[in-house]
């Protein structure tokens, strides 16, 4: 399989990172769901920084994702599809990869604004800010906790499609994301 | 003859041990004046409110400190008068603030300074005495979560209407059960806190 995309194939780049990011998202939802409850003790801490190094490697992995679709071609839709559905799927996927980039973001601002030194497992990419910031930490924490919300909604929508796509119009869509399945057509 | 050296013996032990104690006022007479009587108290201070008292130490490699919003201290000091000099600080755990709200929230729970169950810390000193470099060293004593213990506050003076205070301390946290159980690891958080305090003092009125 190649690396890079085709008019009607994705390459093994843009697959391999979407199911990194899908395995990552899926571990950090859970882990943050939790982890606040958790005693007080230094393993709570290190669940904590685990949290923020993944959320991190989410943010530049998704950065670098949106860079390479930039440059490369993206497997057209199929040409059945009508024009509702082609501009539902792209706001779908447009808000995929904004809240992919908005939800680490906010919660980078909710570590900063915390007055917390910003990590990326036992280094430190930024210093902590001196003092705490009441209103942005406010702020930054619902916008990080909303926009998992939102993201969980449209992955359940992403992922409903997908099978659409696969069981209902029996066409090729999912298995250019899952070519380790038998190919459609 | 063996008996009368022993009766003798015995009635001067009893006649001396009567003597002691049916004479008290010689002996009075006989030792120095100086050690009976009390010193006479140093001069009064209170502190204003730029007074400081902060702590410092690390967790994990990143350096942290804090310092308590509240304290009253109460202090007899005179340089020239230390057998009369006081110091008696009251601490408000609750007021500490490390500027981050998830660690204070952690530092005044049960594993740290327990702040609900013990509000305060307490630092009295009533033996002073002076370094060769002109700064002085108070052998006080710190009661922090129920355990008293000895610390040391080497401290300046700079003397006026408005005397400044300028010392520092080490604290052992474990000493005082500071950070405990999972906490406990001091190459992670070292043992020996700094803490360091700066008060403008005015005079008791």
């Amino acid at each position: 399989m190649p690396i890079r995309n085709s008019i009607d194939r994705w390459g093994s780049l843009s697959i391999g990172l979407h199911w990194l990011t899908v395995v990552m998202i899926l571990s950090l939802v859970t882990v943050g769901f939790v982890m606040s409850d958790l005693p007080n003790t230094p393993f709570k801490r290190d669940v904590y920084l685990l949290h923020k190094s993944f959320g991190l490697t989410v943010l530049a992995l998704t950065a670098l994702r949106l860079l390479w679709r930039v440059l490369q071609p993206t497997p057209a839709l199929p040409e059945s599809m009508p024009t509702s559905q082609r501009w539902a799927a792209r706001l779908g996927h447009a808000g995929l990869y904004g809240l992919m980039l908005a939800i680490p973001a906010s919660g980078w601002l909710y570590n900063w604004a915390s007055n917390f030194a910003t990590p990326w497992f036992g280094f430190t990419l930024l210093a902590r800010a001196g003092a705490v910031d009441r209103e942005l930490k406010a702020t930054a924490q619902l916008a990080h906790e909303w926009g998992v919300y939102a993201l969980l909604a449209l992955l359940l929508t992403h992922a409903g499609a997908a099978f659409w796509h696969h069981y209902k119009l029996r066409d090729n869509t999912l298995v250019r994301m899952t070519p380790w399945m038998k190919s459609r057509s | 003859m063996k008996l009368s050296i022993g009766a003798a013996a015995a009635l001067a032990i009893t006649a001396s041990a009567w003597a002691a104690t049916s004479a008290p006022t010689a002996s009075a007479t006989a030792a120095p004046a100086a050690a009976v009587a009390a010193p006479k108290s140093a001069a009064q201070w209170t502190t204003a409110a730029d007074s400081t008292l902060s702590f410092s130490t690390s967790y994990d490699g990143e350096d942290f400190s804090g310092g308590f919003k509240q304290f009253t201290a109460d202090l007899r000091f005179d340089p020239q008068n230390l057998p009369g000099s006081r110091f008696d600080v009251l601490i408000q755990l609750g007021s500490a603030n490390t500027e981050n709200e998830e660690r204070d929230e952690t530092l005044l729970g049960s594993e740290f300074f327990n702040a609900i169950a013990a509000p305060q810390a307490r630092y009295t000193a009533t033996r002073f005495r002076k370094l060769a470099d002109g700064r002085f060293v108070a052998e006080g004593t710190l009661s922090l979560r129920g355990l008293s213990k000895p610390v040391p506050l080497t401290f300046s003076w700079a003397p006026g209407a408005s005397p400044t205070l300028v010392g520092s301390a080490a604290v052992n946290r474990l000493d005082f059960n500071v950070g405990t159980g999972d906490w406990d690891d001091v190459e992670v958080m070292p043992n020996a806190v700094k803490v360091e305090t700066r008060l403008s003092l005015q005079p008791k009125r």
